[in-house]
Order: C-alpha cells, then sequence, then structure tokens
C-alpha cells in the first residue's frame, strides 16, 4: 500500500481504480473490506459528487450525502486528459492497478490512448470492469441511457405501476446500484480466478441485462404457459398475497399453503381467535386452492375480512403479531420508519459514515458480517484531488525503483 | 478463451433455498464452482413448486426453479435423520463453503453452526443470510423478497402519490442486492483465505444487506428529517418520465438532464419554441407528441440526438430475436429432462478470457446421489447403508 500501513483487512491487497462517474457503490463495496481505492476524477470532479440528497438546503459539491455515503474511505486524485504530466501518472496509476470500474465505451478509451488492450499490454494482470447502458456490443451499445431507461429497456418498469396508469420506475436508482454491485462481484471473481484463467479479463457489463435478471419469471412466464406477466397495481397477487391497508398504513401479507408460501391457516385463526366477523368462512377446502385463490370475487371475500380486521391495528403490531405466528407479514416502512425500527437499531446496523464539515453523517452499515476481517465505513470522502500530488509522489518513486 | 472457469476447484455446500440464497450459489457455480444442493423429498426447496410450472405440481417442472439453479448438482439427504449431520460434516471437510438462507435456528437444530463446521474443516467460509440476521428481535422472523423490500422501505418508494405503494412489482432483493451482496462476501472471504490460511463465518441480514444498497432515501432522512415520497425521483432531471405511445400498452421512457438536450427534444418534436414554455407545458406536448408514433419510432428520434430514452419492453420485446438482449447472447436455452428445451436469463456480463455459457440446467432432486461416496470421502457401502437409514433418499 501507498502509505506503508498493511491491514489485516479481507482486500487489503487489492488495488482499486475508480475511473467512473456513478459506479461509486462498487468500489465502495471494496474499500469497506480493506481495499485501496482510488477515484480518478477529471478536473470539474465526478457527477457523484453532486448527486442528490444534500446536507441542509445546500446544493453545492461539497454537501453531497449520496457521495459521502460512497466515497468516504477512498482517495481521490485528478486526472486532465490533455494534459501529459497527468496522462504519464494514470498509465503508470493503471500499471499499478489490479481491478478497474469504468463506465464507458471501449472507443472513447481507443480515443483517449487508454483501451483496455493497451493498458493489459503493460498489465496483463488487470481487471477491468465496464459498466453500460447497453454493453460494449449490439445494435444499441451507443444509446445514451441512465437509471430510468434501464429500468425500462430491462423490462422492470413493465411490472411496476397500477394497472390503470402507465409503468413506473420504482425510486432509489435500483439499476445503478444493481449494475454497480454487479461490477464488483464480477471484478472479483475475475480477480480471484487469475491464476485459473491466466490472467486479467475485461469484463463488459450492460444494465440492461443487470436489470433484466430482476425480472424474476416474467420471461419464462411467457416462454412456458403463454402469460404476459405485468403490472399489479394494488390488486393482491392472490387472496392473502398482497398488501392491505391498516390503522396508520399498509402491510405486505404473503400467505399461502399450497406453492410457493406458508401460513394460510395461521392467518385464518389469527383472524378467527381475535373475533374478526366471517373469518371462518375461509377455512372451507377451496381456500387450499391457489387458482381459487386468484379469482376477483375471492380477493374481494379475503380483502373485506383482513380488512376489518386490520383497520384498527398498526402496521408495526400486525407484523410482530403475525410473525409471532410464523406468518410472513412485514410493514410497508418509508425511509423514517426504516431508520428508525427497533431491529435494526437493536443491531446496531446504522453508523458514522462520514462527515461534511463538522456535521457527523449517519447511514446504512455493514451489508454483511464478516468475523474474522470486519466490514468498515471510511471515515470521510475526499476532497477533490486531495492525493493527487500524494500518488504522483509515490507512483514516480516506485517508477524509479522499477 | 481458456478452458478454466475463474472458480474452478471451489466446491460449496449449499442449503439455500427459494430466491435470495440459490441466486447466490448460482453465480459460484455458473464461474465453475462446484455447488451441491441439499435437499430432500420430504422437503424440497420451496421453490420447486413455484410458478411458472410446465406440468401439474410436480418438483422438476418449475421455470422459477430451473432459472435460480443452473450448474448446480443435487443430493437429497433427510436432515431430520440422526445419520444426516455425520454426512454433512464429512461433506463439509473438503468444501471451502457452505451456505444457508435459513432462520438462525434451523442450522442450531441441524448441529450445523459454525463452530460445528469449522472444527472439520478450519478454512472453511460458512454463509448465512437469514431476513434478519443472527440476532435482534426479530431474529427468526420470516419473509419474502417483497417482505425485506417493505421492512427496508423500498417498497414505499414504488408507486404515486396519494395511491398506495407497489414496490417494484417483484421481490427485487431477492434477485439483485441481497445475492450480490452474499457473493461478494464469500468470494471476498476467499481471498482473504488465500493470504491468511483461514475460513471465516459471514452472517447476513437480507434487510440490512437491502438497505445498503438502497442508502439514498435514508441518508436524507438521517440528516435532514425528510421523509421521501414516491414521485419524487425526478430531481436533477428537466424532465423525465413514461410517455404512452401509439397502440395498446406500449410505452417510451424519456429522461431530460438539462437544458441542452430539452433544446435537443423540443427539435426533434419540430416545436424548438417549445423549450421557453413551462415544464408543464412541455410535458403535455410531450405526451401529445409520443402518443401519435410507436414507441420504437419515439425512442430512435430522441437517441439520434443523444436523449436518453427507451421503449418500455414487455417480456415479448426483452426476448425478440432482434433485439438487443439476443443480439448479445444474453438468453441462453437449455435442455432439461422433464421441462425439455426452455429458456434462462444468462449473465449480464461478457469476459474477455472465460465462456459464460451455462453447461448445465438445473438439478432434478437427487440427481447427484451417487456422487456422494466421491463428495463426502465415504465408501459405496458406507453410503448404501446411508441410504438404508433413510439419511439418503
Amino acid at each position: 500500500m501507498i502509505d506503508g500501513l498493511m491491514h489485516d483487512k479481507a482486500l487489503s491487497d487489492v488495488r482499486v481504480l475508480d475511473i467512473s462517474q456513478q459506479l461509486g457503490y462498487a468500489s465502495k463495496l471494496f474499500a469497506d473490506l480493506g481495499a485501496d481505492v482510488t477515484l480518478v476524477e477529471p478536473p470539474g470532479g465526478i457527477e457523484a459528487r453532486r448527486h442528490a440528497p444534500f446536507l441542509g438546503g445546500r446544493r453545492d459539491g461539497e454537501a453531497s450525502l449520496h457521495f459521502q455515503y460512497l466515497s468516504a474511505g477512498k482517495r481521490s486524485v485528478v486526472i486532465d486528459l490533455a494534459v501529459e504530466r497527468d496522462r504519464v501518472l494514470f498509465r503508470e496509476m493503471l500499471r499499478h492497478a489490479d481491478i478497474v470500474v469504468d463506465d464507458r465505451l471501449q472507443a472513447d478509451w481507443r480515443r483517449d490512448g487508454f483501451a483496455y488492450d493497451e493498458v493489459a499490454s503493460v498489465n496483463p494482470n488487470i481487471v477491468w470492469c465496464a459498466v453500460t447502458p447497453f454493453g460494449q456490443t449490439g445494435p444499441r451499445a451507443q444509446d445514451a441511457g441512465d437509471d430510468m431507461v434501464a429500468m425500462a429497456s430491462g423490462g422492470m418498469a413493465w411490472l411496476t405501476g397500477y394497472a390503470d396508469r402507465g409503468p413506473l420506475v420504482s425510486e432509489g436508482e435500483l439499476a445503478v446500484y444493481s449494475s454497480a454491485q454487479y461490477a464488483a462481484v464480477m471484478g472479483m471473481i475475475a480477480y480471484l480466478g487469475r491464476e485459473a484463467t491466466g490472467g486479467g479479463q475485461f469484463i463488459d457489463i450492460s444494465m440492461q441485462e443487470v436489470v433484466a435478471l430482476g425480472t424474476e419469471t416474467a420471461p419464462q412466464f411467457l416462454t412456458l404457459k403463454g402469460v404476459e406477466r405485468r403490472r399489479l397495481g394494488e390488486d393482491e397477487r392472490q387472496a392473502g398475497i398482497g398488501i392491505y391497508p391498516c390503522r396508520d398504513g399498509y402491510v405486505l401479507l404473503y400467505a399461502a399453503d399450497s406453492g410457493l408460501g406458508t401460513g394460510w391457516s395461521d392467518v385464518v385463526a389469527w383472524l378467527r381467535e381475535s373475533g374478526t366477523p366471517d373469518a371462518d368462512s375461509l377455512s372451507t377446502p377451496e381456500w387450499f386452492d391457489n387458482a381459487f385463490k386468484a379469482k376477483p370475487d375471492s380477493k374481494a371475500r379475503f380483502r373485506t375480512i383482513f380488512t376489518e380486521f386490520a383497520r384498527t391495528r398498526g402496521k408495526q403490531e400486525l407484523f410482530e403479531q403475525g410473525q409471532a405466528r410464523h406468518i410472513a407479514i412485514a410493514p410497508i416502512n418509508d425511509s423514517g420508519e426504516a431508520f428508525n425500527d427497533a431491529h435494526l437499531n437493536a443491531c446496531g446496523f446504522f453508523t458514522r459514515i462520514g462527515a461534511i464539515s463538522s456535521t457527523e453523517l449517519k447511514g446504512p452499515g455493514a451489508p454483511y458480517h464478516l468475523t474474522e476481517t470486519p466490514w468498515t465505513a471510511g471515515l470521510r470522502a475526499p476532497s477533490l484531488g486531495e492525493h493527487t500530488d500524494a500518488v504522483r509522489k509515490a507512483m514516480l518513486a516506485q517508477k524509479e525503483f522499477a | 478463451m481458456t478452458g478454466k472457469l475463474p472458480l474452478s476447484g471451489i466446491c460449496v455446500i449449499d442449503f439455500t433455498w427459494v430466491g435470495a440464497g440459490p441466486f447466490t450459489t448460482k453465480i459460484l457455480a455458473d464461474f465453475g464452482a462446484e455447488v451441491i444442493k441439499i435437499e430432500s423429498r420430504t422437503r424440497p426447496d420451496q421453490l420447486r413448486r413455484a410458478e411458472p410450472l410446465v406440468g401439474s405440481r410436480g418438483l422438476e417442472e418449475s421455470g422459477y426453479f430451473a432459472v435460480r439453479n443452473t450448474n448446480k448438482k443435487s443430493v437429497s439427504i433427510d436432515m431430520k435423520e440422526p445419520g444426516a449431520r455425520g454426512l454433512v460434516l464429512n461433506m463439509a471437510r473438503n468444501a471451502d463453503v457452505m451456505a444457508n438462507s435459513f432462520s438462525p435456528k434451523a442450522m442450531k437444530k441441524f448441529g450445523l453452526e459454525y463452530a460445528d463446521v469449522a472444527a472439520v474443516n478450519p478454512r472453511i467460509v460458512f454463509l448465512s443470510m437469514p431476513m434478519a440476521g443472527a440476532s435482534g428481535p426479530y431474529r427468526d422472523y420470516i419473509g419474502y423478497g417483497m417482505s425485506i423490500a417493505a421492512i427496508a422501505g423500498m417498497f414505499g418508494l414504488g408507486g404515486a402519490p396519494g395511491r398506495p405503494p407497489v414496490g417494484t412489482g417483484t421481490n427485487y432483493p431477492d434477485h439483485l442486492p441481497n445475492p450480490l451482496h452474499a457473493a461478494f462476501s464469500v468470494l471476498a472471504a476467499l481471498a482473504w483465505r488465500r493470504r491468511s490460511g483461514k475460513g471465516q463465518e459471514i452472517a447476513i441480514s437480507q434487510i440490512e444487506s437491502t438497505m445498503a444498497a438502497f442508502p439514498d432515501a435514508v441518508l436524507d432522512y438521517a440528516a435532514n428529517g425528510r421523509v421521501s415520497r414516491p414521485g419524487e425521483a425526478s430531481e436533477g432531471y428537466v424532465l423525465r418520465g413514461v410517455y404512452p405511445c401509439a397502440g395498446e400498452e406500449r410505452w417510451c421512457a424519456i429522461a431530460v438532464r438539462n437544458g441542452a438536450m430539452l433544446s435537443a427534444l423540443c427539435q426533434v418534436m419540430g416545436q424548438p419554441a417549445l423549450a421557453s414554455r413551462s415544464r408543464a407545458d412541455i410535458d403535455e406536448a410531450l405526451r401529445a407528441w409520443t402518443r401519435s408514433q410507436p414507441a420504437e419510432a419515439v425512442e430512435r428520434l430522441l437517441q439520434s440526438s443523444s436523449i436518453p430514452a427507451s421503449v418500455v419492453a414487455q417480456p415479448a420485446d426483452l426476448i425478440a430475436e432482434d433485439g438487443q438482449l439476443n443480439a448479445r447472447g444474453f438468453w441462453q436455452h437449455l435442455d432439461h429432462p422433464v421441462m425439455g428445451r426452455t429458456l434462462y436469463h444468462g449473465i449480464a456480463a461478457k469476459f474477455s478470457r472465460t465462456p459464460t455459457n451455462y453447461r448445465s440446467c438445473a438439478p432434478l432432486l437427487g440427481q447427484h446421489n451417487d456422487e456422494l461416496p466421491a463428495i463426502a470421502g465415504l465408501s459405496a457401502e458406507q453410503c448404501q447403508a446411508l441410504a438404508a437409514q433413510g439419511v439418503i433418499k
């Protein structure tokens, strides 16, 4: 490592260069397990620095909570590809890197003189993960994209929304985060496999394809059964599998006794024991048949009975009482409710994720707990170009030794 | 391309079921790991009975199970039998990874917690990924991907203002966030083992894992006390939405990020003066314009001016012969002894040196029982005795 410190973290011998605008979550996964991660930024900084949400009412590049979350613990080096001395530095950084996280087409890099094969000729062990909207090949390779385009072209938007309105794109930039995660996993696979496969690789990742992996069984419903899955909106899949209103919002109930799911009988017992009117009518044999439960009349009957029960109860109360009966019921939380959730707080999930000036920031913590090589969040995100001089010095020193 | 796959030589004992777990081990299997799935006739993976089914409720007919279990082996072991624990420990002796997605009490009941397995194989990477993690008030709670999305605040952000939330319409956390985190953690533990010689335990809460890759709304709340609501995602855009096109249920998603793109859009529409009007006016004019032509034409016209746009792909569009996904060879077809030749989601990446075509379809229940002597280091007679006891069946 450049600073001479050798931490015994899972990935402390891995060097990652993140040369992307928006895939910081990929390199965050490496950084939080101890890898040496450097953001390579253009003179104006990467887009993630200007990405919402921001602290307070600010809108400036220093106040992005998103950037802090993604970048704490990383270094920042500014590279201006129009400047020869920066090109020398960038080439040297690539020569020493294990993994590159990138979001451009190779044709663009070739124009700039840094295409994968040119870099691999001096560093054959480099694993170069490139995530683009449609991948590097195919008729749409040149198309412009973003989160929404990926969700639309990958088939997720079609499955999301209300029956009486158009398709929707669910919020949270799911396509961007999932593609970043996918890049990290593919990069780790190629990195671990360098001996088996004989060196590094170029990995061409398509956001459209990543999103298509999320379409569940929609393509198989069509090809195996000729059934086109589409957005259901508020309508439940079948009686007992859907969202139902309660006193303070909605709960998601997932109860069946045949096929996928358990707990239908437990739901009926729960309703019966609480004195809900007509609960008994749900235990006749036809209620154990999924086709019957998918009929509109069946769904409406169950909805009436369950809503009568739930409308006087809160979602958290329904969650805890239902789970005590081994029923897969869950509250539909907003971001505040999720942040204040008793279980997540008892587990110490939310943690310090960085700081903006003197304001300490809190956010999601470890996605996994490795007992011997724990996950740790970085202290804070780097300011733009904070490490340019130090990295230049270190790289030139290495170059002289080489 | 070289013959050897990146994860060749890695052996995974796989107790994961249903969604996120099997997709985690599928990723390992697809890149060359030997993944041995443990189920039994009395307690098969629930997904084997999940729609879409080609027949009538057999265990070998689920399209859902098939796409989640490519390249794996299956052995049928009844974990309720007393001899099962010893057999699994023998399998674990030479394995690299053991994975489960049960709630913590199940592995305890089997006598197969990390300490039990590490006692015979200290190099094992032991992954547990229950819904709610190893501790805390919800540790024994159960749920599916949608339940996890609900608790994590993801489901509630899918929808429109004033309407009940609808989530993504799928069990999203099962397909991407959770298996990808789980796979990354296992791979990182394998990388560390190569240096240290030591295995370790990995505990995942699928709720926590989902939230880590869905941070922005929670960051906003934690710092600013602001609760995000559906319909606010347009921050950072001049115009963004799904627009109706000519024909039944044809739509095009359009995202306009800045003034230059907006001018280009108005040019394409043949209404350059529109760019100076209000957002609502532009939105209305755009809607009228998209409605008058096929979604494909809207997409191509906007893309020719570098405006992010795409037809909202229906399942038939996704698998279309002339589509982008087929051009890249994303879809794969495999022959299955019961289901016949069917369609599988492929791998969302092309590797320059490693093939990404599947080697085998999902295994029949117990299809690889014959390999148990080799896997567990037992004699054929010992395995026959275990079969006679009902441990292997």
